[in-house]
């Protein structure tokens, strides 16, 4: 999981590098349209085209039935039937291919969020760090502590909040730059990436995760926590909003916007029945 | 063409091109090389400002009276900051645009009602079970009657920037830049209401005006409350929509983190957030938002949490607050979220105690430099026209410190006069920084106007109007042995009952024909009674301090002629020095005493006579009239830019 999750961090790097300064836009739809082409063509590779053809012909075909038979009473239930079973068909026909696509697809967007979905600390912006522990771990017997680096300053004792296993701290962005943050517990050290500032376009891990398959599939930006009490380091960088027409949406459905009209675009381009 | 009318044409056009100063460029032209930069520093007081200028903490005044000059200003009667600021902004005297008091009072029932605006909802409505979806819009209407001077500008194209002015709420109608002041209510339609939760017993007071204290638990190191909001107009029962939030507190350090609507932050004990939206559900898919500051005063022994009013989010306006519409997101984009309610000072939180003099000062201190960043912003791009901006902590201060510059104040405490009483004189110093700021901005073209609506006196000893009223047999009550009992003249006997007071300078004849159950006839009978009450009110004398609480009982129709004169009350009291309405007359309440001593924090105003409570005219050209008024002030406008003074309003150039 660490390879696969490295691997795929330094293709998004490399796909990013010349987008970084620009706006995150610009990433946004590039990206969506490779999508939507990487997609259509899994799509075509793997469905039944024929079979699809078929069964979209026959469901135009049953529809035709409904519309000319109107009056016929049991003309029209039977195409109905029909109608229904050709659908449970197409579908049948589509799973094969979301099969195969889905899991491309969750690593792809869990690498996705972490160039879209936050924003970098501006310098003097605050925020909380959150260690979040392991279910048998007491926040109030550990000994635990943030230290205060280069590139930011921690403005409070830790805030330790027993029932949801967590302990948590305001620090204050002053200085742009990537930083280690160091957290003591029981003298262990742990660490924890941060950005401050920066190009408009970067890759952020908002959580450092423990080891294990979905903490790392969620989380992919940093590598996982060696065992420790700790289950995650989370930072609570601001939210980025993709503004269009004055209208703030998340990342994701400008995603899925975009990339779903590039697979429409390029189906015909492309050949390819859906 | 002829000849003739060749040179009849090009005489006409060069008698109009000249009848206009060169620097206007005619209709259809944006710019204008001339600016005029008006300051409005409510309540700035001139003899304060005189007495610090001598002393020496005012050297920027002192540069700028230099080059040009200095003068009282003519106020309003009343000297009432939403009457004040609509006559400079109309030009035209209460009875021209209707705005005679905060309050004014409905004939119909005998209650308050706000001066400046009407909120109507929506006439045409649909109810589907719980839910009442409104099929027609409702409305929010300014009250104030008159062209806005920079409405005028506008027709002569000449680009004007309104921040913050007062008696502007909803803003007029206008393509210029706008941003409403005092008269701008909270999320709740209200002027400010803070809430406070506490888990201290003794605190718990629900009879407290401009907040509300809610009793709270600490339940595992735990408190769980809900923030109240606007009412909910789409649910039939028309609850207050909340929005319930959470604090977790450290078993031993001094921090808690708060979680409102899935955002969370962490507040040192003593420590104040900056400003977080929130927002408040009303119906699936419709959310109203709003901002709020919080203070976590307290964790242990009690825990103790203040939470400003919340304001309208500039950045998603809920009601009208700025015109062009989309003005205020522009200046959240630029600037960062900033106050939206018209007075933000939270006086009320200080005269219950909530906030203490220093938190109380943080918080205005904040509101303070964000309006100066906003001036900042747009003195920046200031190239032609007009820009006005308004400072509300000139007069918030004054209410609220001037007891601690008075030892003979009823409420002056040494001990707190210690280290709070110069703050009065600490704003005015504020403001001469502020000149400082804006020098680099002013060039010369540039005319500098500082002005204020009114001056400031001392309320030490508060005048019951209405008890006064009662004592002397024209107010009749059904149950005088429990006079002081009610509010709202719940306990009035109508039908006996010739005069009663509402507002904070006024007096209203129970007229027949006018008020619903009036009983006193028009013409003579009136004419003799206005008459009758304004004499024995003046001659009236303090038991305790031998001085007149009235310096003049003004009488509306003698001094009044404009179109809405029956708005107003029938007599306009001005105070004498040190006096005001009491708290509890201006609400239809009798107070035991006619006279009672002000121990409240809110210890200076200016109710008083008009003469004696003048405002203020500081200005870099020089003053060309000896007396200048707030009116003369929107004329100065018109006429530094070169356009005709408009035949409603009365005022004179004073400035040149």
């Amino acid at each position: 999981m660490v390879l696969i999750n490295l691997i795929l961090r330094k293709i998004l790097e490399g796909l990013f590098l010349p987008f970084r300064s620009f706006s995150p836009w610009i990433a946004m739809i590039s990206i969506s349209l490779l999508t939507g082409l990487f997609l259509i063509a899994i799509y075509k590779l793997v469905s039944d085209q024929r079979g699809l053809k078929i069964t979209k012909n026959k469901i135009k075909a049953y529809l035709l039935e409904l519309r000319l038979f109107a009056d016929d009473l049991p003309v029209s239930l039977q195409a109905q039937g029909n109608l229904l079973l050709w659908n449970f068909k197409y579908i049948l026909h589509a799973l094969r291919p979301l099969a195969v696509m889905i899991i491309p697809l969750i690593f792809l967007l869990s690498h996705l969020n972490l160039w879209f979905a936050w924003e970098p600390l501006k310098p003097g912006e605050r925020t909380i760090v959150k260690v979040r522990l392991k279910e048998k771990a007491n926040p109030l017997e550990l000994d635990v502590s943030l230290e205060p680096a280069e590139g930011y300053e921690v403005e409070t004792p830790p805030l330790r909040i027993p029932n949801e296993k967590e302990i948590c701290w305001r620090i204050r962005a002053y200085k742009p730059g990537k930083f280690q943050m160091a957290i003591y517990l029981n003298e262990q050290k742990v660490v924890k990436e941060i950005i401050i500032g920066g190009h408009s376009l970067i890759c952020l891990s908002s959580v450092r995760p423990s080891s294990g398959f979905f903490p790392q599939l969620m989380a992919p930006g940093e590598s996982p926590l060696s065992p420790s009490p700790i289950k995650e380091i989370v930072i609570n960088y601001p939210p980025r909003r993709f503004n269009f027409l004055g209208i703030k949406m998340p990342w994701l459905v400008a995603f899925f916007i975009l990339s779903i009209m590039a697979g429409l675009m390029l189906k015909k381009p492309l050949k390819v029945e859906i | 063409m002829k000849r003739r009318d060749f040179l009849e044409i090009t005489l006409m056009a060069t008698l109009a091109a000249s009848s206009h100063p060169p620097f206007i460029y005619g209709r259809g032209r944006k710019e204008t090389p001339l600016k005029v930069l008006i300051l409005g520093m409510d309540g700035l007081d001139p003899h304060l400002l005189s007495r610090w200028i001598q002393k020496g903490s005012l050297p920027n005044f002192k540069r700028i009276i230099a080059q040009g000059g200095f003068s009282s200003l003519g106020t309003s009667i009343p000297p009432q900051s939403p009457v004040a600021w609509a006559n400079f902004i109309t030009g035209l005297d209460p009875s021209g645009h209707g705005i005679f008091d905060f309050m004014h009072r409905d004939p119909e029932i005998y209650l308050p009602v706000f001066s400046g605006t009407l909120s109507e909802e929506p006439k045409k409505k649909i109810t589907l079970g719980q839910w009442t979806l409104p099929l027609t819009g409702g409305q929010i209407k300014l009250l104030r009657h008159g062209k806005a001077f920079w409405q005028i500008l506008e027709e002569y194209d000449i680009p004007s920037v309104i921040l913050r002015m007062p008696s502007n709420y909803p803003p007029s109608p206008t393509k210029q830049k706008t941003l409403s002041g005092m008269g701008t209510p909270d999320i709740m339609g209200s002027y400010g209401i803070f809430n406070y939760y506490t888990s201290e017993p003794g605190e718990i007071n629900p009879d407290i005006g401009g907040g509300r204290i809610h009793q709270v638990y600490v339940i595992g190191h735990q408190v769980e409350a809900s923030l109240p909001g606007p009412i909910n107009t789409f649910r039939r029962d028309r609850p207050e929509a909340t929005v319930d939030f959470k604090v977790y507190l450290d078993p031993v350090n001094p921090v808690a983190k708060i979680v409102i609507n899935g955002e969370e932050f962490i507040l040192k004990e003593k420590e104040w957030s900056n400003w977080r939206q929130v927002y408040f559900p009303l119906i699936p898919g419709k959310r109203v938002s709003g901002i709020c500051q919080f203070y976590l005063k307290e964790i242990r022994p009690h825990f103790k949490l203040y939470v400003s009013a919340v304001h309208i989010d500039p950045a998603s306006p809920a009601l009208p607050i700025c015109t062009p519409p989309d003005y205020s997101r522009d200046l959240v984009n630029h600037l960062g979220l900033f106050h939206t309610k018209g007075l933000p000072a939270d006086t009320s939180a200080l005269d219950n105690n909530v906030l203490n003099e220093e938190e109380f000062l943080y918080q205005d201190n904040g509101f303070l430099e964000e309006s100066l960043a906003l001036l900042e912003f747009e003195l920046k791009r200031f190239h032609s026209g007009l820009l006005f901006f308004y400072v509300s902590s000139t007069d918030q201060r004054q209410h609220m410190f001037w007891r601690l510059m008075d030892p003979n104040h009823p409420a002056y405490d040494p001990r707190v006069a210690r280290f709070f009483g110069d703050e009065v004189e600490k704003i005015y110093i504020r403001m001469d920084h502020l000149l400082a700021q804006i020098e680099k901005y002013i060039d010369s073209r540039t005319v500098l106007i500082i002005m204020s609506d009114h001056g400031f006196n001392p309320f030490a000893r508060g005048f019951n109007l209405n008890t006064w009223l009662f004592e002397t047999g024209y107010h009749k009550l059904r149950n005088p042995w429990i006079k002081d009992k009610g509010s709202l003249f719940e306990y009035t006997d109508w039908s006996r009952t010739k005069a009663y007071g509402l507002g904070l300078n006024g007096l209203y004849i129970n007229l027949k024909g006018r008020e619903s159950q009036g009983i006193v006839n028009p013409g003579s009978e009136y004419e003799n009674l206005v008459r009758e009450l304004a004499d024995k009110l003046e001659s009236f004398v303090d038991p305790v301090t031998g001085k007149k609480p009235i310096y003049k009982a003004y009488i509306t129709r003698d001094i009044y002629h404009g179109p809405y004169v029956n708005q107003g009350p029938d007599i306009i009291l001005g105070f004498n020095w040190g006096y005001r309405i009491s708290w509890g007359s201006p609400l239809g309440k009798f107070p035991s005493e006619i006279i009672e001593n002000n121990q409240q924090k809110w210890s200076g105003d200016h109710m008083g006579a008009a003469e004696l409570i003048p405002g203020t005219l500081v200005t870099n050209r020089k003053i060309i009239h000896p007396s200048p008024s707030l009116i003369d002030l929107t004329a100065t406008i018109f006429d530094l830019f070169g356009l005709k003074i408009p035949m409603e309003m009365k005022g004179r150039p004073v400035v040149k």
